[in-house]
């Protein structure tokens, strides 16, 4: 029995050490160049962005991002979108209700406001600009903040 | 004892065969029996306004089956879904003169006929096989429960002021409801989209 105890005992050593290490190699990350930390939180935003998109925008812009027939525009390659992310990130707060024109179709529905954070506009952006083949890259929630400043002004 | 087994398997395949003969599709509804005769739950008259301003009754869909929902073209929620699913049902039936569409609007004060028209060219579907209907309100709200036993009512308290259910509704020739699937759940129109062609082999074998 006492021999059994020191065995665990052992193996829980081991589990520490074990998690010891793991902890090291995270400190590492930190230490690696910015633009793997632009990854990482890339990555991150992507993920609650999907969850803000499935909340929000799905609905109408499908999981796909093709949009619906001539109801609702593609958000996958789409022109207005990728041309000019600061004007999307003030569409996707206070709505969209004069007509837009999206890969040479134009759209009239109306798009309702969004009770949203900047954080939440910066990763559902994220998420929009690098899924379905899009590539605008990070949007963080500074460059978020200043275009909302911007767009407050307007609306 | 020892016939047991060879009892229970003699069931079974009485059951077996029971299930096969009941391929049909179930009526829903309350049922009632006159004497002899059964009279099912059917669909009320009614007369509603499409999106080419044409009046539309249970005449229109005579001699047809038909698919039937509830929404609003400016719903924020679960009507482009419903209606993307919808648009599958659209594809099937497109070329199929036993099978039309039949969608009411909930918010008739503000989808006019015009409004469904837009809506409907937007989608690119033809009129003759997909009628968007418009009407009084509250009628249109008694035909969705008490015909189609479906919720649709007016809420400001949900998200673009109304609430209603995302139900698709299969309605036999007879004006009878034989099937409810939720049409914002794909997998739920993949069950209607056979279930049609099922309901359309029961007038080939009649």
């Amino acid at each position: 029995m006492i021999r059994i105890n020191r065995l665990f005992g052992v193996l829980f050593l081991g589990m520490l050490v074990a998690c010891g290490g793991s902890n090291k190699g995270e400190k590492k990350e930190g230490n690696q160049p910015a633009d793997s930390r632009t990854g990482i939180r890339l990555k991150q935003y992507k993920v609650q962005g999907s969850k803000v998109y499935n909340t929000y925008c799905s609905n109408c812009h499908q999981q796909d991002g093709k949009g619906l027939a001539a109801l609702y525009p593609p958000l996958s390659g789409s022109d207005y979108l990728l041309e000019n992310l600061p004007r999307a990130a003030c569409i996707i707060k206070h709505g969209q209700f004069k007509e837009i024109e999206v890969n040479g179709v134009k759209y009239n529905q109306m798009m309702p406001s969004n009770p949203i954070t900047n954080l939440e506009i910066a990763e559902v952006l994220t998420y929009i600009g690098n899924t379905w083949g899009n590539e605008a890259g990070l949007i963080g929630v500074k460059d978020v903040d200043k275009w909302m400043e911007e767009c407050e002004e307007e609306n | 004892m020892k016939n047991l087994p060879v009892v229970f398997l003699i069931l079974l395949l009485i059951r077996c065969n029971q299930t096969e003969t009941s391929t049909q599709l179930p009526i829903y509804g309350n049922t009632a029996y006159e004497g002899t005769d059964t009279i099912y739950h059917t669909v009320a008259d009614f007369s509603l306004t499409d999106q080419d301003s044409l009046q539309v009754t249970n005449e229109t869909f005579s001699g047809q089956i038909y698919v039937s929902d509830f929404f609003f073209t400016s719903c924020p929620t679960i009507c482009p879904v419903m209606k993307q699913q919808m648009l599958r049902v659209y594809e099937k039936i497109e070329n199929n003169d036993q099978v039309s569409i039949l969608s009411h609007t909930i918010d008739p004060d503000y989808d006019t006929v015009e409004v469904l028209k837009d809506f409907a060219d937007k989608l690119g579907v033809n009129s003759n096989k997909w009628k968007f209907v418009t009407g009084d309100a509250d009628y249109i709200y008694d035909l969705g429960e008490t015909s189609y036993m479906v919720m649709a009512d007016e809420d400001e308290n949900a998200a673009g002021g109304f609430i209603h259910s995302g139900a698709f509704l299969l309605v036999d020739k007879e004006r009878r409801i034989r099937g409810v699937y939720d049409g914002t759940v794909a997998e739920q129109v993949d069950i209607l989209l056979n279930d049609i062609d099922k309901l359309l082999k029961e007038y080939d074998q009649n």
